[in-house]
């Protein structure tokens, strides 16, 4: 309750973090809210501009661009949550297990995650999507490795932290198994950082998404998603550039929202950053002003 | 073994291996080197001596809490082997074995802010080595923290709030109250009045001294801080680079020190009369690196009294009075000055 009255403080925060929440209720709500039918096609009615009926236009099969992006931020919120899911509900216990438990187990696993470190996060995925193949489960699969490392790795460093603590001594003497511990005080006591590092991986999963499905490695048509359309849309640039702006708009006040949303929370849950973004934000701007 | 002893520990070694470099290992820090203690059943013993003479971690290797990396460590266990009195060494026993033991040895720490979960509650924290133990159902259990909390001088009214809302004294009663959990035998009270205030400190040693006479325990109590060792002990043991140099009752101990080291420690305890014409002895040096300890006598770089012979032999514990052993060469030549009542 603390933590979320020291976010409603921070007025940019809450701002992109009202915007965050509106994608997901949109998300949740797609069919229900769509003015038009994303599939009905209209042939007669193709690469409309903008206008009253359709306020994105229309892509070459007559469909209501509108409507596809709004059914497309379903899509996309599916598949960034189940794939960071993937990434924490894996991720975290191995890297709690092997921060607590070190030894053999912990060193061979953080070499492991060095290895899939080195290469780009694009490159993995599109490795494993060749391999699965392209599909939406394919992107979750791709997206949710390609981040595991960074999950292991942070919920190692949390797990190295308290693993010291005299409470966890405590609970050994007292005679707690080492999943008891990892449970009932290891998991309590990091479950900060990573709920932050879950918010600010958000952004990465969408463009991950978004980039994969551009390519033509993730969803496929007639599924809408951001990235899959402005593919489409990529083709029609000259004679209807009007088509990118529905899922380019989309696509980018998504991830500034999640960033910003990220950075509060962080904020909010670390006492000793607080209000820190704002102070760096300030004195650039007063400084500019001062050399104009 | 004597039947009013309730643990014996005999030849306790922990070893550190240090590492340097990616393949070469080096030597090892010899943190407790050799120490042998007979603890009688309702007595409190103290292990003191200057910080990183291995007194915690002998604490912590009874309890293993650190596995020891060499020695025996019996007792007198009810809870392993049905109600009749079993002698068990719990340097080998089995992780279940071991879980039943937990029931009877527990330990007080000394920093009372990083021994308790600041995310848990009060009652939580305190009910949790029931919890762990599965002893009694979760109604029992909050009786059980309620009756614990009032034993410890708090109310049944701070249950339900959480550590950052109390004082530094009363986090240590809260976790006297968890080692008390239990109703456990033997308690290691790790330094437990340290980081308190000086007030604060002797509300705390009382509370332990009321729990002793009440509960019948047994202390092994780990202290730097003499003043309060004298008062709480009934034996003292003066730890100095991983070995026990002096052991005696404690008015032995304090009045008629053996060992250079116990005198120079005693000679740092303030007394309360500006006319006391006593020297102040200062040792010269620091400790020795564990690792490679001098040879003779460890103390001996350190010692004003010390001689050829003290550069090449390792003094053996022995008995240097009634009640009273220290390991020195000289025992029978030097007088050494103590603390005497007032």
């Amino acid at each position: 309750m603390e933590i979320l009255r020291r976010y409603a403080c921070d007025r940019v925060g809450l701002f992109f973090g009202i915007i965050l929440l509106g994608f997901y209720a949109v998300a949740i709500t797609a069919q229900w809210i769509t003015p038009v039918d994303p599939f009905e096609t209209n042939l007669s009615e193709g690469l409309q501009p903008p206008s009253a009926a359709h306020w994105f236009g229309t892509d070459q099969f007559g469909r209501d661009t509108f409507s596809r992006v709004i059914l497309a931020t379903q899509v996309t919120a599916k598949i960034t949550t189940v794939s960071l899911l993937f990434s924490l509900l894996i991720g975290v216990p191995i890297g709690m297990m092997v921060g607590y438990l070190g030894g053999i187990a912990d060193a061979v696993v953080m070499r492991l995650t060095d290895m899939l470190l080195i290469f780009p996060t694009i490159m993995i995925a599109i490795i494993i999507v060749v391999v699965v193949g392209p599909s939406q489960n394919g992107v979750i699969i791709a997206l949710g490795l390609s981040q595991l490392p960074n999950f292991i790795r942070i919920a190692r460093s949390a797990a190295l932290s308290v693993r010291r603590e005299l409470y966890v001594e405590a609970a050994v003497a007292a005679g707690a198994s080492w999943p008891d511990i990892l449970l009932r005080h290891i998991l309590h006591n990091i479950s900060g950082p990573i709920i932050v590092k879950s918010t600010l991986a958000l952004p990465g999963f969408v463009i991950g998404a978004s980039s994969l499905s551009y390519l033509g490695l993730g969803v496929q048509p007639p599924t809408p998603e951001w990235g899959q359309m402005l593919h489409e849309a990529k083709d029609f640039l000259t004679n209807a550039p009007y088509l990118i702006v529905g899922p380019a708009i989309a696509l980018s006040l998504f991830v500034l929202a999640a960033n910003m949303a990220g950075d509060s929370l962080n904020e909010s849950l670390d006492p000793k950053l607080k209000g820190r973004r704002i102070k760096r934000i300030v004195p650039r701007l007063t400084g500019r002003i001062a050399t104009s | 073994m004597q039947p009013d002893v309730l643990l014996q520990v005999t030849g306790l070694r922990k070893h550190f291996p240090t590492r340097s470099g990616l393949f070469h290992t080096g030597s090892a820090v010899k943190a407790v080197d050799g120490v042998d203690l007979t603890i009688k059943a309702g007595e409190t013993i103290s292990l003191v001596g200057e910080s990183g003479c291995g007194k915690s971690t002998t604490g912590r290797s009874i309890l293993r809490l650190i596995e020891p990396s060499e020695g025996e460590i019996l007792f007198r266990s009810r809870a392993i082997g049905g109600s009749s009195e079993t002698l068990v060494n719990v340097a080998t026993l089995s992780s279940s074995q071991m879980k039943l033991l937990r029931r009877e040895m527990q330990i007080i720490f000394q920093d009372p802010y990083s021994s308790l979960d600041p995310r848990m509650n009060v009652a939580d924290i305190v009910g949790e080595p029931l919890r762990i133990q599965g002893v009694l159902t979760r109604a029992e259990r909050r009786d059980r923290v309620i009756h614990l909390l009032e034993a410890v001088g708090l109310g049944g009214d701070h249950a339900k709030r959480f550590p950052h809302e109390f004082s530094g004294g009363q986090r240590q009663r809260i976790g006297i109250a968890r080692a008390l959990a239990l109703t456990p035998r033997f308690i290691v009270a790790d330094e437990p009045v340290s980081a308190l205030d000086v007030s604060i400190q002797a509300q705390v040693v009382n509370l332990l001294q009321d729990l002793q006479a009440e509960m019948g325990l047994t202390y092994l109590f780990i202290a730097h801080d003499l003043s309060v060792v004298r008062h709480i002990s009934n034996r003292v043991a003066v730890m100095y680079l991983g070995r026990i140099v002096e052991i005696g009752s404690s008015k032995a101990v304090f009045s008629r020190p053996q060992h250079p080291y116990t005198e120079a420690l005693l000679s740092a305890v303030p007394i309360p009369d500006p006319d006391s014409a006593r020297a102040r002895i200062r040792l010269h040096g620091d400790v020795p690196n564990p690792s490679a300890p001098p040879p003779g006598c460890p103390f001996h770089p350190r010692c004003s009294y010390a001689t050829a012979q003290c550069r090449e032999q390792v003094p053996a514990l022995r008995d240097a009075g009634p009640d009273q052993q220290a390991s020195c060469h000289r025992i029978e030549e030097l007088t050494l000055a103590g603390i005497n009542d007032h």
